[in-house]
Parts: structure tokens; C-alpha cells; sequence
């Protein structure tokens, strides 16, 4: 797989490194971002191929909204890691393509193949 | 009783003639005649017609109407409508005086309706003449349901009648009124009530100074008592002080009529000469005012007095012969038919049949003409006698005889009818008295169900209302329970991902590779467990996992962890489909991991390559069987299990325990371990 510039959105830092140090490990790009400010800032100067989303985020807008502005403002594609499984997100993630969900508690591998799958 | 009816309507047909009774009145209608041919003014016209009109009356009806009909046309031309009123009323009281109904009653319910207007159109200064009239109008109407034979709605007139009279201040309606309800209660046999009304017609008569209507109530009351109360002599005294006021109002054709009564109360008292006298008296009367009807009333009542008294036959069939004669130009065909049938009777007790069966036969189509069927069968019968005994005419006696059956049926079935009909009638008013009885019983009922009902339907409302927010806060409660658990597995999950990225990060900064080892080892067995709870909570039963899924998913983790994606060992699955509850899914996706772990350690030293296989399956003692088997070095390469004292093998040990079983190395070329699950819990799917 190319090398990709990710955005990551997570607001745990524990996960938010392990998952760094693992794209990275895999040659991505990574761009840490804490809230949803942050990430459309970022989209702006660094234009993502990737964004992973926490989905419950703990600022003002949650993942959904955000996976919504980046998807039509910067053209990202979205994978959404939850540890939830709401019906609603699932239905919006499978109406957007480029959007992939990713269910805590997840493996490297599994991470890897959902990314191998959104950038088909 | 019909002769009696009769008479009284006549009666009553006389009280709407008191106008021209009072006065003689021919020299006034030839004066009155004159004056109108020199008017020119309309209105004056009118009155001088109307006058004209009510004069007529008595010599000549046909002019009365003709005057009648010229008051119409002015007064409608020149608005007058008390004029139109009162020529309406007068119209209608000429037709009922020759007993044509339908257009009296038109003519009637014209003046009642232009009386109405007139009344509504208060302040007239002709206010109580309008009243008086309406009154008048009323009554007539009421004398005209009492010919009807509608007593019910006659009563109701007069009363109205007798009220409008009152209001108008001039009580000659209430009067009249009063004398034809008198006949009324005669008709229906209360003879008390009759007498009272009477009574008191007499005294407003009195009151008002009418001599007419005095007389005619004083003639009334000796009716009453005579006919009724049979008190003749006390009769006679009323029909006395009635014969001297008509005699001073030389009212002759009503005295006539009085002295026709008096002659029928003492036939009654069997004072028969003087009853005799009477009736010549009334005859000599009728005569000279040349009211033939009355004649023949006189003549015969003389007829059958002389019956009575056995006068000689020669002069009962000229008295009879001669009340035939002016019954014929009369043109009386009742008094005919019954001078017809006193000749046939006379003549059969003489011998003369012939003479006898001509006047019956004469009678019979008279009678079927007048549909009076009591003279028709008496005229069939005494025909069928004359052919059958005397006239020795078998065949036309048993004519005779039939006509006679079916004329005789009909006074029968006339009779019977009335019968059936107040049969009828009473059995009708039950039965509808029944009805409304049972209609009473089935709406009560019905009003009883009724309230039953919405009794019911209250409560049931009260009880769904209450059910409804019984569910309503058990489904919220529900839904914050599951939301609360979601909630937990959310957390849960997070921080095992947590976990996981903890152990990772540790495994970085260690140097030792035992450590590393342990490390790497322990975040195994948390993504083991990680992954049941990534698949936990998909369908409807948050509990359930599917093993299949779940075994692949860990197979290709470990194999990722030990970096053997290369392809050298691969892991085969042989796995019934099975929902296991996650209490059961977690010990044993520990002991997979470990057995697995195992095989992927030591089965395959030195790059080696091999199978690790995987089965799950419910055997038929229906316990849950794992085996995991390897085709690597076998078990001088492995540490022996039993005795073992590694973590994973105690691990192993430790969950079978959990879920009795044991585990069993199987005898392979590799390396093999069974496990039968005695203490599993399957999911419901």
C-alpha cells in the first residue's frame, strides 16, 4: 500500500500513540489532531488522503459531523473507530462511500486491512 | 238514532240561518234590491250584497251564492277583506246547507284564513266584528266535523270557537257553540254534560237577548229530555216556551218543527190524539210556508200514528199516497222510499199483493239508491214473502230471498263491520300500547347496556390510559438500561483497546526477551478477549458470539503477532456453526489463544512449515469438543502439559476447570489437545 497522509482525530492519547506508532510503522504519514478545530485546520494545510475518527468525541462536534465537513469540504475519506455500535452510524457510514467503520477493540491487522480497503 | 242525529243536524244547520230567520225577509231583500241597483260607490255595494247574501239564505240559496260570489269579486278588487271574509263564511254555510261538504269546507277554511290576517293586523278598528266573525268561522267548522262524525275535532272547534267568542265580547258564536257540543255529548250518551251545555247556551243566549236562540235551546233541552232522558212531560213544557218565542218572532217554519216534537212526545206519552193534533198542526204549518220537506216529516209521522191507532185503511194510504206525493216534489227521497214502504205494508195486510209488491218494488231501488240498507231489506223480505206465499212465484222469490241475504248482509256486515272495526280499533290501541310498552322495556334496556357499555369502556379507558404509561415508563427504563450498558461494553471496549495500545507501547522500551515475550503474550490474550467484545452486541441477543467468525478473526491476529503471514503455517478451521453466550466465548477464545500460541511457538521450529487445525463441535453426549492439532515437531518439542508449570498451559488448565473439561493430549503425528466442555452455554440466536 502507497504511503498516506492520515489525519488521526482521537482524543484518548494512549490509542492516539499506539495507533500513530503503527502507521507509522507502516510508512504513514500521521497528523495528530485533538478536536474537531484542530482536524478541519489541519485538513486545510495538509490535505489527508485518510481521516480516523474517534466517533464520540468529547468537544463540541461529534464524529459524524466532522466525517461530514471533511468528506465534502477536503474530499477525505473517513474511517470511524467506536467502541459503540449505533444503527444510525453504521447506516450513515454505509450511505457515504469512503467511509469505512472500525469497532473497538480492534487489532493492528484489522486496522490495516480496513485502510487497505479505503483507499481500493 | 240516525233519525235522531239526523235531526240534530238539521239543528245545527239552522243556528248558522239565525240572521234570516229573525226578520221576514222578502220585503227587505226587494228594498235592499233597489237601493243596490242605484249604488255606485263599491264598499257600499258590498255591504248592501252582503246583507243581500245572508237574506237569501232561507227563500233562495242559489241567489244567496250568486250574491255571495259578486262580495268576493268587489271586495278582493277594492281590498276589503272583512267583506271577502264574511262571504266566504256565508258561502260555506249555503253549500252546507244542501249538504255539499268539499266546497263548504273550502269555503270555510278561505274565511278562516282571511280572518287570521285579519287578526294578525291588530288595532282595526272593526277588531272585535274580525273576532266575532273568526269565532263564527270556527264554529261552523266545528258543526262541519260534527256532521263529519269527527267529534274529536268538532269539540276541539267549537272550543276555539267559544274562546275567539269570548275574546271578541260578542258571545253568539260561543253560544252556538255551546248548543252543538250539547249534541255532541247527546251523541256520546251523556246526557248530563248535554243538559249542562244547553244550559248554558241558553243563558248567554239570555245574556245576548237573543229570542232565537233562546227558543232554539229551550226546543234543545225538551229534545233531551224527551228523547233521552225520556221526561216528555217536562219536554213539553221547554218545547212550549220555545213554541211562544218563535210564535212572537213568527218564525213559522221553525214552529213546525216545534210542533213536530211535541206531536213525537206525547205518541211517546201515548197521548195519541193529541200527538195527532201536533202533527197536523205541523203540517198546516209547513204547508203555508211551503216548506215541503217539513210536510212530509209531518205527514209521515201522522202515517204511522194512524198505524198505530188502527185507523181504516182507505185513509192511512191516502195520508200515505199524499206524503209520497210531496216527497216527489220535494224531491225528499227518504220520506219517498219510507211512503213506499208503508203502502206495501198496508196494502199486503188487505190482500192486495200486487198493489203491495208494485210499492216495494218502487222502495228497492230507492233504498239501494240511498244505500239505506235497513228500508232495502225490508222492502226484499216482504217481496220475497209476496212471491213465495201469495203470489205462488217460486222463482222470483228465491230472487227476492237472495237480494234479500246480501242487502240483508250488508245491514249485517255494516253492523259487523262497525263491530270489527271497535274490535279492531281496541285490539289496535292494545297492541300499539303493547308495543310502546315493549319499545319502553327494549330502550331501557338498551339504556341499561348503554351505560353498561360506556361503564366498561371507561374503565377499560382508565385501565388502557394507565397500561399505556405502565408501558410507556417500562420501555423508557428499558431504553435507559440499554443504554447504560451500552454504555459499560463502550467503556469496556475503549479501555481494552487501551489495554492493548498500553502493552504495545510498553513492549517498545523492553530490552529482555522473556519480558518481551511475556508482554507480547499478554496482549495477545487481551486482544483475544478484545475481540469477542469487538463482536459482541450485533444482533438482537447483546450476549451471543459467533464462534466461526470470532476463530478466523483470532487465527489471523496470531498469526499476524507472530509475523507469520508468509504463508510457512497456516491455520485450518473445521467449526460447526455455533452462538456461544460470551460467559462461555471468553474462557474458551483464552484457551484457543493459548493452545494456538503454543503451536505457533514450538510446533515449527527452524522456519519449518505445517498446519495448525482448529475444531469446534458439539459431540453427540452434547458436549462442546475443541481440538487443536498441529503437524509440527510433536511432543518432544512441547512442554508437557500436565506437569507443566508454564502460564499458558496453567491458563489452560484453569479455564477447562471453568468450563468442565479436561484436556487431553491426543496421540498424533504432531501435536494435539481435546477438550470436552461439559459447562457451556450456548446462545440464543
Amino acid at each position: 500500500m502507497r504511503p498516506l497522509t492520515i489525519l488521526l482525530v482521537e482524543d484518548e492519547p494512549v490509542i492516539a500513540l499506539d495507533l500513530r506508532m503503527a502507521l507509522e510503522q507502516h510508512g504513514h504519514r500521521v497528523i495528530c489532531a485533538h478536536d474537531a478545530g484542530e482536524a478541519l485546520a489541519f485538513s486545510a494545510r495538509y490535505l489527508p488522503d485518510v481521516a480516523i475518527l474517534n466517533f464520540l468525541m468529547q468537544h463540541n462536534m461529534d464524529g459524524m459531523e466532522l466525517a461530514q465537513l471533511l468528506r465534502t469540504r477536503f474530499l477525505v475519506r473517513v474511517l470511524m473507530v467506536t467502541g459503540s455500535r449505533w444503527e444510525d452510524m453504521e447506516a450513515s457510514a454505509q450511505f457515504y462511500a469512503g467511509t469505512e467503520v472500525l469497532y473497538k477493540p480492534f487489532t493492528r491487522r484489522q486496522l490495516k486491512e480496513c485502510l487497505e480497503d479505503i483507499v481500493k | 238514532m240516525q233519525t235522531t242525529k239526523t235531526i240534530h243536524a238539521v239543528l245545527v244547520a239552522l243556528v248558522a240561518l239565525i240572521p234570516c230567520l229573525l226578520v221576514a225577509q222578502t220585503p227587505a231583500i226587494d228594498s235592499l234590491t233597489k237601493v243596490l241597483s242605484r249604488l255606485t260607490d263599491l264598499e257600499k255595494k258590498i255591504e248592501v250584497l252582503g246583507e243581500l247574501q245572508k237574506l237569501s239564505f232561507n227563500s233562495d240559496l242559489e241567489k244567496s251564492k250568486a250574491y255571495g260570489y259578486q262580495v268576493v269579486s268587489l271586495s278582493k278588487l277594492t281590498g276589503n277583506n272583512l267583506a271577502l271574509a264574511t262571504a266566504y263564511k256565508d258561502l260555506g254555510v249555503s253549500h252546507i246547507m244542501v249538504s255539499n261538504f268539499d266546497s263548504s269546507w273550502q269555503y270555510y277554511s278561505l274565511a278562516k284564513l282571511e280572518y287570521e290576517k285579519l287578526v294578525q293586523r291588530s288595532g282595526s278598528k272593526d277588531q272585535s266584528k274580525i273576532l266575532e266573525g273568526y269565532a263564527g268561522t270556527v264554529s261552523n267548522m266545528g258543526n262541519w266535523y260534527y256532521y263529519q262524525s269527527n267529534m274529536d275535532s268538532a269539540t276541539s272547534c267549537l272550543q276555539r270557537a267559544i274562546e275567539l267568542s269570548e275574546a271578541s265580547g260578542i258571545l253568539k258564536a260561543k253560544a252556538n257553540s255551546l248548543g252543538t257540543l250539547s249534541f255532541i255529548f247527546m251523541d256520546q250518551l251523556r246526557y248530563d254534560h248535554a243538559l249542562e251545555m244547553q244550559l248554558e247556551a241558553l243563558k248567554t243566549f239570555e245574556k245576548l237577548g237573543n229570542q232565537d236562540g233562546i227558543a232554539r235551546s229551550y226546543q234543545s233541552l225538551g229534545q233531551i229530555n224527551c228523547d233521552f232522558l225520556d221526561k216528555c212531560d217536562l219536554a213539553l213544557g221547554y218545547y212550549r216556551k220555545s213554541l211562544n218565542l218563535k210564535k212572537g218572532l213568527g218564525n213559522e217554519r221553525s214552529m213546525a218543527y216545534v210542533f213536530r216534537l211535541m206531536g213525537d212526545a206525547h205518541q211517546k206519552l201515548m197521548a195519541l190524539d193529541s200527538a195527532a193534533f201536533y202533527f197536523e198542526s205541523a203540517m198546516q204549518l209547513a204547508e203555508k210556508t211551503g216548506d215541503k220537506r217539513l210536510l212530509a216529516d209531518g205527514l209521515s209521522a201522522l202515517a204511522m200514528l194512524w198505524g198505530d191507532q188502527g185507523k181504516p185503511y182507505l185513509q192511512r194510504i191516502e195520508i200515505v199516497e199524499r206524503l209520497a206525493r210531496v216527497a216527489k216534489e220535494a224531491e225528499y227521497d227518504q220520506a219517498l222510499c219510507s211512503a213506499y214502504l208503508s203502502l206495501g205494508e198496508i196494502y199486503m195486510e188487505q190482500g192486495d199483493y200486487v198493489k203491495s209488491k208494485t210499492n216495494y218494488e218502487l222502495a228497492v231501488p230507492l233504498a239501494t239508491q240511498l244505500k239505506n240498507y235497513s228500508f232495502l231489506s225490508v222492502a226484499q223480505f216482504q217481496l220475497y214473502t209476496l212471491y213465495n206465499e201469495h203470489l205462488k212465484d217460486p222463482g222470483r222469490a228465491l230472487g227476492a230471498l237472495q237480494a234479500y241475504l246480501v242487502s240483508h248482509d250488508s245491514v249485517f256486515n255494516a253492523e259487523k263491520f262497525q263491530a270489527v272495526e271497535d274490535v279492531s280499533t281496541k285490539y289496535e290501541t292494545e297492541k300499539k300500547e303493547a308495543t310502546i310498552a315493549q319499545q319502553e322495556l327494549v330502550l331501557q334496556q338498551q339504556r341499561t347496556r348503554f351505560w353498561f357499555i360506556m361503564g366498561i369502556l371507561g374503565l377499560s379507558l382508565a385501565g388502557g390510559a394507565m397500561l399505556f404509561r405502565l408501558t410507556r415508563i417500562l420501555r423508557q427504563r428499558n431504553q435507559e438500561k440499554e443504554f447504560l450498558i451500552k454504555e459499560i461494553h463502550h467503556r469496556v471496549k475503549n479501555n481494552l483497546q487501551v489495554l492493548s495500545s498500553l502493552l504495545y507501547l510498553q513492549s517498545k522500551h523492553i530490552k529482555d526477551d522473556a519480558a518481551l515475550d511475556a508482554v507480547r503474550e499478554g496482549q495477545n490474550r487481551v486482544e483475544a478477549m478484545g475481540l469477542i467484545h469487538q463482536k459482541l452486541y450485533m444482533g438482537d441477543n447483546l450476549a451471543a458470539v459467533e464462534m466461526r467468525d470470532y476463530l478466523h478473526n483470532l487465527g489471523d491476529t496470531l498469526l499476524d503477532a507472530f509475523r507469520l503471514d508468509d504463508n510457512r503455517i497456516k491455520i485450518t478451521y473445521h467449526l460447526e456453526p455455533l452462538h456461544l453466550d460470551v460467559d462461555t466465548a471468553i474462557p474458551l477464545g483464552l484457551i484457543i489463544n493459548e493452545l494456538v500460541t503454543n503451536a505457533l511457538k514450538y510446533a515449527f521450529p527452524d522456519g519449518r512449515e505445517g498446519v495448525v487445525e482448529i475444531s469446534l463441535w458439539k459431540n453427540d453426549a452434547g458436549k462442546l469438543c475443541l481440538k487443536v492439532a498441529d503437524n509440527g515437531v510433536g511432543r518432544h518439542g512441547a512442554p508437557e502439559l500436565k506437569n507443566s508449570t508454564s502460564f499458558g498451559t496453567s491458563l489452560v488448565q484453569l479455564l477447562s476447570k471453568k468450563l468442565k473439561g479436561a484436556p487431553q493430549v491426543l496421540d498424533t503425528d504432531g501435536y494435539a489437545t481435546l477438550i470436552e466442555f461439559e459447562n457451556f452455554k450456548e446462545a440464543r440466536k
